[in-house]
């Protein structure tokens, strides 16, 4: 009787892992990889102290796409030093990074949007974006703005005094 | 060369020497529980001093393992015993390179602690670990309270969490958990009511001061088997633990598969974003690990950030990416060879366990196992799993000969 037991189980248990792993298989290569990937695997490397200046402008939201525009840039760096710029949207509860397709650009308009809050907008010419995502990979929940910059010498994350609701 | 043979002869009865292998064994955890206090933060030197501990009992056990390995290659072999030891030698060379890769040796020494502790009575295992750990969780939240190291705090939402002189709360809970574990597999559960007021009234401590709700109610859990142990309550429910026995016994291997289907089952959201609230974000974290570094054959490198109080300020900005699972520790940082090789020895060794009804050990392999699932349980420095392991699979080795000699 225990044998049987013994054998009905263990090939229950066989055929359970298998399933299983057949499921984890696909699920693992399926994994979607729009989520942050730094090309570091550590953050002490990031710059956590450094000032900046931050403009967020034109920012709309339909059904299917979010999309912003802005400038971002470090006070101690030109913009011109800047080698990659990415923004993300990051999950409140859960901290999981939502990688946004970022477009660097130099953005001729910075007057018209800064002129009234910073002193000599024109430095910020050069550390224009425009970053999108698409409504259907963020599931519901509150998102904070984060932006990832890299430049000679430093790297720094910020998280920016922006939020949405999904 | 005689002189040579002197130091060799000299350092075999050293190694044979119980006691010096469990001193050993002391210092290497207080090499390994020494950096997970604030003792590094306040007194650099005391680091170097913990580091050269761990180095100590890394040397040792490799020693022990080679001199215990060459006593194994002496028999003749039938085919379950080479392939038990092809096992060993797989896990035991994966462990080596993840060193390499995860750049760092403790786990390949827990390992090796592990195959050398098995030797030992399991008794004379439980009975060292228990005390020793008794002695830690007194010892460290008594240096914080005298002033001497600093008694670091985070929060979890309202709620403040003390951490007693150790880098993060969860950690003296976890001592605490394992000391209680062992002492009552020690004693079979006949633990006088003084004893259980005092567990009881411990837990209730460390659970208001740090917070851990797992190890609070797996301690609530001794108390109650204890009671029910003297009620004869035990006896009453017999075929009710046998059952939940027998269950653990074929779907032990489930478990860490199950852990992993869990955390890929976070992208689905709805019900998994609730379980993994419940689970204090150990979903998301992981599966967040998963995305980014990925799953290797001998593990990859990373450096893993917790909520401890010395961390802070990169985990308030990028979160928390502490993988807190025991199993999923295994198959992330230490690599998918070990871990598949890990699982079925696991497997073996608890199922003899389960034929020869070896009940307690059972109980201590169930409760590590659980743990794993959603703490470091078997990979921490407190765990006994690998000697457990190391301790089946030396008795379906014997068996294999005494049945071969008859």
């Amino acid at each position: 009787m225990n044998n049987k037991l013994n054998y009905i189980l263990r090939t229950l248990m066989v055929i359970i892992l298998t399933v299983c792993l057949v499921v984890i298989a696909r699920m693992y290569k399926s994994l979607p990889h729009d989520n942050y990937v730094f090309d570091s695997k550590t953050y002490d490397e990031f710059d956590l102290n450094q000032l900046n200046h931050f403009a967020f402008e034109d920012y709309t939201v339909t059904d299917q796409k979010i999309t912003c525009r802005g400038w971002f840039a470090l006070d101690n760096a030109k913009a011109s030093e800047c080698k990659e710029m990415q923004v993300f949207l990051v999950s409140k509860n859960t901290h999981m990074f939502y990688k946004m397709n970022t477009i660097r650009q130099n953005r001729k308009d910075v007057d018209t949007y800064l002129r009234k809050r910073i002193v000599n907008p024109q430095e910020y010419l050069e550390s224009g974006f425009t970053a999108s995502i698409s409504r259907s990979k963020l599931p519901a929940g509150v998102y904070d703005y984060y932006i990832y910059y890299r430049a000679d010498s430093v790297k720094v994350m910020t998280k920016l005094p922006y939020r949405i609701l999904i | 060369m005689n002189k040579l043979n002197h130091l060799k002869q000299n350092l075999l009865v050293i190694l044979a020497n119980e006691r010096i292998t469990f001193l050993i064994f002391i210092l290497y955890y207080i090499g390994r529980i020494g950096a997970y206090t604030t003792f590094g933060t306040q007194w650099p030197i005391t680091d170097k001093g913990f580091q050269l501990l761990r180095m100590l009992g890394a040397v040792y056990f490799a020693l022990q393992t080679i001199r215990l390995g060459m006593g194994y290659l002496k028999d003749k072999h039938s085919l379950k015993q080479i392939m038990i030891m092809v096992g060993f030698l797989i896990l035991a060379v994966s462990m080596g390179i993840n060193v390499f890769v995860y750049g760092s040796y403790l786990y390949l020494t827990d390992l090796l602690i592990g195959f050398t502790l098995s030797h030992i009575s399991l008794r004379k295992n439980l009975k060292v670990r228990c005390y020793l750990f008794f002695g830690v969780c007194i010892f460290i939240p008594l240096l914080c309270a005298l002033g001497i190291l600093t008694n670091l705090m985070t929060l979890r939402g309202e709620t403040m969490r003390y951490a007693l002189g150790f880098d993060y709360t969860t950690r003296i809970s976890g001592i605490f958990g394992f000391a209680t574990l062992y002492y009552c597999c020690l004693k079979r559960f006949d633990l006088r009511f003084e004893e259980v007021f005092m567990l009881v009234f411990s837990s209730l401590l460390i659970n208001l001061l740090t917070d851990t709700r797992t190890y609070f109610f797996l301690e609530l859990g001794f108390a109650l088997l204890a009671i029910m142990k003297h009620y004869h309550l035990i006896d009453r429910f017999k075929k009710v633990f046998l059952a939940i026995e027998t269950l653990f016994v074929h779907f032990m291997p489930l478990a860490s598969i199950m852990t992993l289907l869990l955390t890929l089952c976070y992208r689905y959201g709805g019900i998994f974003v609730k379980i993994d609230k419940v689970l204090s974000s150990r979903l998301s974290q992981v599966y967040a690990d998963l995305i980014n570094y990925g799953l290797y054959p001998f593990g990859v490198k990373f450096s893993m950030y917790g909520n401890g109080g010395s961390q802070v300020n990169i985990t308030n900005l990028f979160g928390s990416n502490y993988v807190d699972a025991g199993f999923l520790q295994l198959l992330i940082l230490i690599g998918f060879v070990p871990f598949i090789i890990t699982i079925i020895m696991m497997y073996f060794s608890i199922f003899h366990f389960y034929q020869k009804k070896m009940h307690y050990e059972l109980f201590i392999s169930f409760i590590i196992v659980f743990l794993s699932m959603f703490s470091a349980g078997m990979m921490s420095a407190e765990s006994v799993m690998y000697i457990l392991m190391f301790y089946g699979l030396r008795e379906i080795y014997n068996a294999n000969r005494r049945v071969q000699s008859e």
